[in-house]
């Protein structure tokens, strides 16, 4: 055995050590005091009236306005009621997409509407309107698809309850669309919305809210 | 007991050590294992991208020509240009639709080799790649599409086309049996029949498009 040379050379502090934990517990105290490992949150979301414009990637989109609308009964009745909300959309897309229906649980192009929410003059919320067909009319026989390359007029049309007043405005919190979504089988995943961060369950992100006045008109189309 | 002693082999002369091999024969393995390498490398080239794995197997021609997949061969008869498409329904009520770009009218025929087929939608591929699938303005009993193609005849129908001016030039229609089930077939067959659409093609097109061409329903 031999022990340790202590006698001979000065002693050394252990210095390395103490000195790389400082650096290690300042870098993270100034991490930790600019907000942590978290994303510094992104622009937030812009918030338009009628006739802005939202980039959804996939889309162009203009919001144009709200309006109600009576359609007569064909048979006598007193008739519906409707809510309808405008856009003009450009596909910036590869293929042909359908209008689907805007909401929640909402399909196709119109689940980038993420969130519809009538408020009555008061600010209350009105009850849940329903939705009705989303179409593009103005072509002579109506469509429901977007082309490529070409801007359609798109109505949402959400029917309202008998017996309740129309909403004084309507608030829209508008999504994007994914334009290279990530697919493990290389299957084709349709349209897929932007989610806010990369957690599997993130929501979807809110591009921009829009808002817009209900204008009350007599009968529809 | 009796034990059976194996007959023992004749005695053989002690094998011999193998001879080193030759240095020829050294190199030649070597340049066989680096082929070989080089091979596998080049094969790997060769596999399918992940798009491309399952992608329908395309079988390709022109206008006129009958063009087989391996389920049904189709043919384009003629194509059209129309500002408007006018749709008589069988109650003769008629409909006009408009649009902001131009319609394609194709007629074309088709028929199945042994067991009926259904197209899906009918697409137009555009020049730079763009898939535009067939108006849904036009009654979709017109389409090529709604009938079953039978082993025997020819089925004749139309697809209809709405696209911007732009997407006309070297376009192709693409005709592919319905995705039937939930679980899409791998290598589906598909007939991409060229419309004959060169820049002066187009220029043809544009200035013979009809104002309206009229599309009467069947019975």
């Amino acid at each position: 055995m031999t022990s340790p040379s202590g006698g001979g050379a000065r002693r050394r502090r252990a210095v390395a050590v103490p000195l790389a934990a400082l650096l290690i517990a300042a870098g993270l105290g100034t991490t930790a005091a600019l907000g942590g490992f978290a994303e510094a949150p992104e622009e937030p979301s812009r918030r338009l009236g009628p006739g802005g414009v939202v980039d959804q990637k996939l889309f162009l989109t203009r919001f144009l306005a709200s309006r109600t609308v009576v359609v007569p009964d064909p048979y006598g009745g007193t008739g519906k009621r409707f809510l309808e909300i405008e856009a003009e959309v450009t596909s910036k897309g590869r293929r042909t997409e359908e209008v689907g229906s805007p909401g929640e649980k909402g399909l196709l192009y119109g689940k980038s509407l993420l969130k519809v929410t009538p408020v009555a003059g008061d600010g209350s919320v009105p009850v849940s309107v329903i939705p009705d067909v989303s179409v593009i009319p103005d072509e002579g026989v109506p469509s429901t698809q977007l082309h490529p390359g070409t801007t359609s007029t798109v109505v949402f049309r959400y029917e309202l309850p008998r017996g309740q007043r129309a909403p004084q405005e309507v608030r829209l919190d508008v999504g994007a669309f994914d334009p290279s979504p990530e697919s493990f089988t290389g299957a084709d995943l349709g349209l897929v919305l932007e989610r806010d961060g990369k957690a599997a369950g993130a929501p979807p992100k809110v591009v921009a809210r829009v808002t817009l006045p209900v204008r009350r008109e007599g009968s529809g189309r | 007991m009796s034990t059976v002693t194996p007959e023992r082999a004749p005695a053989a002369a002690p094998p011999r050590p193998p001879r080193p091999p030759g240095r020829l024969r050294r190199a030649g393995a070597l340049l066989a294992g680096l082929a070989l390498a080089a091979a596998a490398v080049a094969l790997q080239s060769a596999a399918p991208e992940p798009g491309e794995r399952g992608a329908p197997l395309t079988s390709t021609g022109r206008v006129g020509d009958e063009v087989a997949a391996s389920r049904f061969t189709a043919r384009v008869e003629a194509v059209h240009a129309a500002r408007s498409v006018e749709i008589a329904d069988a109650a003769g009520a008629v409909e006009t639709a408009t649009t902001s770009g131009i319609f394609v009218v194709v007629e074309a025929a088709a028929t199945a080799h042994r067991e009926p087929q259904k197209f899906g939608r009918p697409v137009l591929l555009s020049g730079d790649g763009k898939r535009y699938t067939a108006t849904d303005k036009v009654d979709s009993t017109l389409d090529i599409a709604y009938p079953y193609v039978q082993p025997g005849w020819w089925t004749e129908g139309v697809a209809v086309f709405d696209v911007p001016v732009t997407a006309l030039t070297g376009s192709r229609i693409v005709l592919a049996p319905g995705g039937g089930g939930f679980i899409g077939e791998a290598y589906p067959p598909e007939a991409e029949i060229d419309l004959g659409l060169d820049d002066a093609g187009t220029q043809r097109l544009i200035a013979a498009a009809k104002d309206v061409h009229r599309l009467e329903a069947r019975r």
